[in-house]
């Protein structure tokens, strides 16, 4: 009995290595060739180790790839600016879905759930047309307002069941008292709904982060609104050899995604399920 | 008696208009933002697949069902079509047994669970840019870990440059696209597991059940809506990949790793026809419409909207 548990518990922990090695060693081989000289990048068989070249992150990066900072900057503004008009166009429109019923609400709902499911690039032509009529290609509204128009429905449909979640009672109880309808959203239904709304935050900003790349291609090839993935792709496109600075640059871009990895987990989790459980 | 009854009902309609009025004045900055921006553009593809219509030119008219009939009759087109169709279904094959196992391996009892839980979502929160950029490294026929290892192991004997032939290409891209769909599959799976009341186990137990029956009787069929759901909405994901494929190849090699959406934004961007973009774009729009109903019929099924 005890031996077949050994033996039971030695095939469980080698499915769930190799498991996450095939999850996570592209990200150790990111970190470890940042760390690695030019003299180990060209080396034949490649080194499995690095060695410690920290250069990369103090000098070379900086040398090589000098928009960098900029480049990061560009997507730090395009992703916060999508975050936001999502939070402010979704946490009243999904106040109002979860709250009343009226004519037309089951076909928001469903045009929502639909266009979860769009690709941008069904939409890149009469976007890029609409932009051009507006001037605004080469801005950084040119990233923001598409980033947000397709991360909004997943904000609102995950916020629609967040509000449903919390008793109206509370609500109408407070209004009985004679607070405001304004005092009551701001100091009962808001501060309830903190957890969803930062779930769907980090969420929008997630996917814009990522999503930032299709977008610049159509809409924004100019350095100075260039969000940070396709600053590299720029660096990348051409016959690259620097794998290592490439690498360290890509390690820069997950600064943001890292610390809500960190720091934000338990929301995370929930927002990935939440499509699918609940939705 | 009639009297009292109908003006409550009356009053009640009244309220209903007045919810109403407070309900669009929330819904309505949204939508309003939707229809500029999702609505109308999808209206305007739409229109641009009846015209004829490049970026520069200011000529645009109209051409009928034209770009439709070029498209069906282009052998091109259907090779994609078909090229799409083998990469959704063995990428979403593949997700989904690896998410399920992992997801059980994931549900088993054992000291450092929540460590590796979280361990699975790297690739899914890697901006997915930089998940090709690392591929391509790692695909690197001179330098890179996969040819390293294999050189170690005496597999192969000089470089192999993974990205550089058709066929081992779309492997590559498919590959980094399997590794960005696991997490999400292997965290539903694993929230559906979770869902499966442990009674079922147990009387399973007793009947004599052994671990396999278990697996086969009570979790799939418990699972089967969630597997449903789960599937669905990474085959919409898999056929929308675009910057795996776009970063590691950019369709190529001969096209190779040339699906329906990078043919839609080549021909848009590339080669900047518009009206025929547009139409590429609305059959990919219709082929995603056809499974997103499937979805929404599943979800309206489930709970009342």
């Amino acid at each position: 009995m005890k031996y077949r548990k050994v033996l039971h518990n030695f095939f469980l922990y080698l499915a769930i290595i190799i498991f996450l090695s095939f999850l996570l060693v592209p990200v150790l081989e990111m970190v470890f060739t940042s760390l690695q000289s030019m003299r180990n990048v060209f080396s034949i068989p490649h080194p499995l180790l690095p060695d410690f070249h920290f250069e990369t992150y103090t000098h070379d990066l900086w040398a090589q790839v000098p928009w960098l900072p900029r480049y990061f900057l560009n997507s730090m503004i395009i992703s916060t600016s999508v975050t936001l008009i999502d939070i402010i166009l979704a946490s009243p429109g999904a106040y109002g879905l979860s709250r009343f019923r009226f004519p037309g609400r089951r076909g928001i709902l469903i045009a929502i759930l639909a266009s979860n499911m769009f690709s941008p690039v069904v939409l890149l032509v009469p976007l890029y047309k609409l932009m051009r009529l507006f001037h605004i290609l080469n801005t950084y509204w040119a990233l923001i307002l598409p980033g947000a128009a397709f991360t909004l429905p997943f904000a609102v449909w995950m916020l629609t069941g967040y509000f449903e979640g919390i008793p109206k009672d509370l609500e109408e109880a407070a209004q009985v008292d004679g607070a405001s309808k304004l005092r009551v959203l701001t100091k009962i239904v808001m501060p309830l709904a903190a957890p969803g709304l930062v779930t769907a935050a980090i969420y929008a900003f997630i996917v814009s982060w990522s999503q930032q790349f299709i977008f610049s291609l159509v809409f924004a090839t100019d350095r100075t609104v260039m969000p940070i993935t396709r600053g590299i792709y720029e660096y990348f496109g051409r016959n690259v050899t620097q794998w290592n600075t490439i690498m360290g640059a890509s390690v820069i871009a997950l600064i943001p995604v890292l610390v809500i990895f960190i720091f934000l987990q338990r929301y995370l989790i929930k927002g990935l399920t939440a499509g699918a459980i609940k939705g | 008696m009639l009297w009292p009854n109908n003006m409550i009902r009356l009053r009640r309609g009244f309220g209903q208009i007045k919810a109403a009025k407070e309900a669009y004045l929330y819904v309505l900055p949204m939508v309003a933002f939707m229809l500029l921006l999702v609505g109308y553009p999808l209206a305007e593809t739409i229109r641009l697949s009846f015209y004829h219509e490049t970026a520069f030119g200011s000529n645009s008219y109209f051409v009928g069902l034209s770009n439709y009939s070029r498209v069906f009759k282009d052998v091109v087109f259907w090779t994609v079509l078909v090229r799409t169709l083998v990469w959704t279904g063995s990428s979403v094959f593949l997700k989904t047994i690896i998410g399920l196992g992992g997801a059980l391996l994931l549900n088993q009892k054992f000291p450092g669970r929540g460590i590796a839980r979280a361990l699975i979502l790297p690739p899914w929160l890697i901006p997915l840019p930089i998940g090709a950029y690392v591929w391509t490294w790692l695909y690197n026929g001179q330098h890179g870990l996969i040819t390293g290892i294999l050189l170690r192991l005496h597999i192969i004997h000089q470089p192999f440059e993974m990205l550089a032939y058709p066929t081992s290409a779309f492997v590559g891209c498919l590959i980094n696209d399997v590794w960005v769909g696991v997490p999400f599959m292997t965290l539903i799976l694993l929230a559906g597991l979770q869902a499966i009341p442990n009674q079922l186990y147990e009387s399973g137990r007793i009947d004599g059940a052994n671990a396999w029956k278990a697996f086969w009787y009570i979790t799939l069929p418990q699972l089967k809506r969630v597997l449903f759901i789960a599937t669905l909405l990474s085959s919409v994901w898999t056929f929308n990949s675009f910057d795996v494929i776009w970063v590691q190849t950019g369709g190529g090699p001969l096209s190779a790793t040339t699906t329906l959406v990078i043919k839609t934004y080549k021909t848009a961007f590339r080669s900047w026809d518009f009206g025929m973009g547009s139409t590429l774009a609305v059959i990919t729009f219709l082929i995603l419409g056809a499974v997103s109903a499937l979805y929404i019929r599943s979800i309206l099924k489930e709970e009342t909207l």
